[in-house]
This record gives C-alpha cells, structure tokens and sequence, in this order.
C-alpha cells in the first residue's frame, strides 16, 4: 500500500502542474477574445487567485505523498 | 478530561443538548443569512446593481464571487487563529454578531435608485462580512459541539451541526415564499424582500442570548488552565509539515469533494430545474424544500453511524454513488420535462400589446400535455425591431412528476448526507485541540465555498460550449469528487472515533 501511496504522489505531484499551466493558459485564451467582458474578467481573476495557491498546495500534497509522508507507520 | 459515554450523568446529558442547541442555532441562522442573499440575487440586483450600469453591474460580481470564494477562507483564518488564542466561544459568538448585524443591515440599505453607487458599495461591504463571518462560524461551532461530545457520540452528536448547512437552505426558502406569498409579488419585488434581512435580527439575538449561556469547551479550558494553548496557531497549522500534510489531506482527500456533491445536489439542481426543465419559481423551489427536508434526517442518522462504523466508508460510499447515478439522475430529471417525448392535446395562443415594455406585443402559447403538463411561453416582440426578441418558457408539472423530481432530488440530498453528516467529526480528530480550530476551518471552507460554490458557475460554462449537452456540465462535479474519492480510499486511514486530546 506505502507504494501505491508512492507512485500515485507522483500522478498527483505531475497532474498539480499541468493544472499550474493550464489554468493561466486557459485564462489568456478566454480573456484574449472579442467577446470577453468585464464579468469574465473578474471571474478569471478569481479563478486563478484562488486556485494557483491551491495548485500549489496540490503539488505539495504530491511531494508529501511521493516521499512518503502518508506511509501507514507515519 | 475528554468526556466519554460512561461519566454522561442526567444533568450532563441536558448540558450537551444545550450545548448542541445552542451551536446548531446560531450556525443555522448563519447559514440562512448567508443563502437569503444568493436566493434573492435576482431583486437584489434590480435594486442595487441595475445591468445597464457597468459599475454597479461590476460590483454585482464581486459581490458574487468574493464574498463565496476569496472572504471565506479568510475568514476561517482569521476567525480560526482567534478561537485558538482566546477560545472557542467567544470567537464564534463573534461571528454572529458580524453575520446578524450585516445581514440586517442589508435588509435597510436604501437602493441605487436612492443613494447611487453608495448602495452597491455599501452592500458589497456587508456581503464581504457575511463571508467573513462564515468562515468563522462552522469551524467554531463544530469544534465546540465535538470538544463536549463524549468519543463514541461524537459522528452524532456534531451531525446536528451538520444539518444547519441545509436547514438553513430550507429556512431561507420557506421565508422567501412565505414573504412572497403574504405581500404579493409585486410589493415583494418592491420593498417585501427586505422583511427576510430584517428578520434575521430577531433570530440572531435569540441565538446570542442562548450562547452567552455557554461555558468554554472543556477541552480548550484544560489547554488553556495548562498554558498549553498556541501562542501562533497559524504558524503552528500551517508552517509544520505534521499538521500541514494533514490540512492538505482533509481538503483533497475530503472537504473538496464534500463540496461539489453538497452545491450539485442543492444549488446545481435547483439551477438546473429553473433553467434546464423550465419549471415554474414557486412550484421548483417547493420541489428542493420538500426534497431538504425529507433528506435532512439522514445526516444525523449518517453521523450517527459513523461512531459504530468508521467516517471514511459512509463519507466514500457517498462519492463513489454520486459519481455513479449523477449523470443517470440528471437525464431522469430531464426527461420528466421534455416535450419531444410527450402527447400534446391542446394549444391556445393569445397575442396582446405589451405594457410591460413600450412598442411592443407578447404573444403567450399555453399547451396542455396528455400527463397533466402545462407549458406556458411568452414571446416579447418589439414592433419597431429596436430590442431583440425575448422568450420566457415556464412549465407546471402535474402531481406525478413533482413528486418524481422531488425524489430525484431527495436522493441527491441522501448523497450529500452520506459524506457531509459525518465529516465534522472527521475534521475535528485530525488535529489537536490547541491549533483545531485553525486547521479544521481552512480545508473545510476551501473545500465547500472555493470547491463547491464554483459548482454552478463552472457547470454551467460547461453547458454553454459548443456542442455541449445540459448534461456536461456534470463532469466537474464528477472529476473533482472522482479525485478525491482516490486520494481518500488511498490515504485517509479507516480508523475508529479517536481521542481530541493529544
């Protein structure tokens, strides 16, 4: 179980940052439209405000898993 | 001394009601304070935040989006750190007093037609309180249930705090209808909506009176008669990697999923019913009060078991059914209201010159379907082509299919019952007494307010893609709770009610 722990701290750890780059990636594409309005701006901002920090913790949670922080004896 | 079953005397017993009386109260009035403003988003706008003006418009968002996502957390921070320094019940008498008096507050702003920009300012103001004393309030209140609670009543015991989150729901609509019925809808929209606010006072003061009656939480006394308490708790929460990678563990292994099913199942639905199916105002808020509230006992009965069987099964059996039976449940829900699949058997069209809107008929079709459905809808033309057309479709459903749709509901509800009845316990026995507050707080209002109040806004730009069905917007729902269903069958150890002390 400690390596399944193990190895699915790296999916988490990979997935944690591919979210990092998509998320602003995504974010640039929607406001970078003709059609984008004030609203979708805050909304956006919102959205990346409030979820690079929870990415991060994410991508901290990974690690912790992967060095093996949640082993059964822990 | 942590109390357990054995040392429960009569007069002990008494305390704890009091003890869960009092909590339960005062958060469900939180909540209802906090849910009055999101159901009356509608009136609310017209008065504070007209759409032709940009700025109010911009400050209507803001509204929306900070008070739910960014104040929250905020709050549980604040308000955490403070319940760990100087006590549990002081800090979450606090918040009351915060959520009471601007929610009261905004029941007398004067509206923009009045004051101008100072009534959206000002009510943007009060709505950034109400989320700040949310954050604050849960966190308080559970911990302070489950501090007096002895070990193996402990899942039940702080159930009941559970159930304020949808109670307050149920009230908040029950009062908004009731209002609405007794004033008329047209006084209602005018000036009746500010009965709900003003209200709220009376409920607050009931609920300061009955807390003030409290005394400190056992534990934290002890801690604190020891000099054991944290002199830096957010520090201590989040700067040791101990307690930490356990926030860290609550929130993706838990309160993130927690999230998402409690907004699908309560607000998701009820968005979808209005603007997917097109049932009527009144007729589909009835349908998601009545589905609360024949669910609603499930969360006690939930956290009850969890003392005999352990949280982590009841709280993953939840996200494994909803993320199993969401998208069969939706398409049920769907078909109850879908005109292709049904016998017409009259149609009556009535065109009339609108005083609503100057220079401009409505054309109103009634149809009447073989099992009892009407479908009314009302096309708004303009007659010299300066506006664009307008549609408002509005379904009545017959008997049978309310109660169907009312099922439908209920079992989402039973969902959200399985994983949210037991997870105050849960939260509360990852983390010691002197830094509880703090720790349990954040994860919990990152995993409800960010997680789950994004549900609908998410969902529904989902829907609005190209090529979309009503139905995608489902699939964040189910990715968030797939994900933490994994990381919590992985990583969260099946462990018996355990100890508050260490």
């Amino acid at each position: 179980m400690d390596n399944v722990k193990k190895y699915f701290g790296i999916v988490f750890l990979l997935l944690g940052i591919a979210l990092a780059f998509y998320l602003p990636y995504n974010a640039i594409n929607r406001l970078g439209s003709s059609t984008a309005t004030s609203e979708d701006y805050i909304f956006w901002i919102v959205i990346i405000t409030i979820f690079i920090p929870i990415i991060a913790g994410f991508i901290l949670f990974g690690y912790y898993a992967f060095k093996g922080e949640y082993r059964e004896s822990n | 001394m942590e109390p357990n079953l054995q040392s429960v005397s009569p007069s002990e017993g008494k305390k704890l009601r009091n003890v869960i009386t009092a909590s339960s109260v005062g958060t469900l009035i939180e909540w209802y304070d906090f849910y009055i403003f999101g159901s009356l988003a509608t009136i609310l706008s017209a008065q504070f935040f007209p759409k032709d003006n940009p700025t109010a418009a911009f400050l209507s968002t803001l509204a929306t989006f900070a008070a739910g996502f960014i104040v929250r957390p905020f709050g549980a921070l604040f308000f955490g750190r403070l319940g760990d320094i100087i006590g549990r019940k002081y800090t979450f008498l606090v918040t009351l007093v915060l959520m009471g008096g601007s929610t009261f507050a905004i029941g007398l702003v004067p509206g923009y037609s009045s004051i101008g920009y100072a009534a959206p300012v000002l009510v943007l103001l009060l709505r950034l309180l109400q989320g700040l004393a949310l954050g604050g309030e849960y966190g308080g209140a559970a911990t302070y249930v489950a501090e007096h609670s002895p070990k193996n009543k402990r899942g039940f015991y702080t159930s009941f705090i559970q159930t304020t989150a949808t109670l307050g729901l149920f009230l908040s609509l029950g009062v908004i209808l009731l209002t609405r019925q007794s004033v008329g809808v047209e006084s209602f929209n005018s000036w009746g909506w500010r009965i709900p606010f003003i209200l709220s006072s009376l409920l607050v003061v009931v609920s300061i009176v009955i807390r003030m009656k409290m005394q400190e939480s056992p534990l934290f006394s002890k801690i604190k008669a020891e000099g054991r308490t944290s002199t830096n708790p957010l520090k201590e929460s989040f700067g040791k990697k101990e307690n930490l990678k356990m926030v860290l563990l609550a929130l993706f292994g838990a309160t993130a999923g927690q999230g998402v099913i409690w907004y699908t199942g309560q607000f998701y639905a009820l968005s979808f019913i209005q603007k997917v199916m097109n049932v009527e105002f009144v007729q589909s808020n009835y349908i998601i009060a009545i589905g609360l509230l024949i669910a609603t006992p499930f969360f006690i009965i939930f956290g009850g078991w969890s003392d005999k069987i352990g949280r982590k099964g009841i709280m993953m059996t939840g996200m494994l059914l909803s993320i199993l039976l969401y998208r069969p449940i939706y398409k049920e829900m769907y078909a109850i209201t879908d005109l292709t699949k049904k016998q017409e058997i009259t149609a009556q069209t009535k065109t009339d010159i609108n005083s609503a809107r100057p220079n401009s008929t409505s054309s109103t079709t009634l149809r009447t379907y073989s099992d009892g459905m009407v479908y009314k809808e009302v096309k708004i033309e303009s007659l010299d082509g300066s506006a664009p057309p307008e549609l408002k479709k509005e379904i009545t459903l017959p008997a049978k299919s309310f109660w169907l749709l009312i099922a439908l509901i209920a079992v989402q509800v039973l969902f959200v019952a399985m994983v949210y009845g037991p997870i105050a316990a849960f939260l509360v026995e990852l983390f010691p007494t002197r830094i509880r507050y703090t720790s349990m707080s954040l994860p919990y209002h990152i995993g409800n307010g960010v997680f789950g109040g994004l549900t609908p806004f998410i969902a529904i730009s989902l829907t609005s893609m190209p090529g979309a069905t009503p139905f995608d917007g489902l699939w964040y729902p189910i990715a968030v709770t797939a994900i933490t269903l994994i990381i919590g069958l992985i990583y969260i150890k099946q462990s018996p009610a355990g100890g508050l002390e260490n």
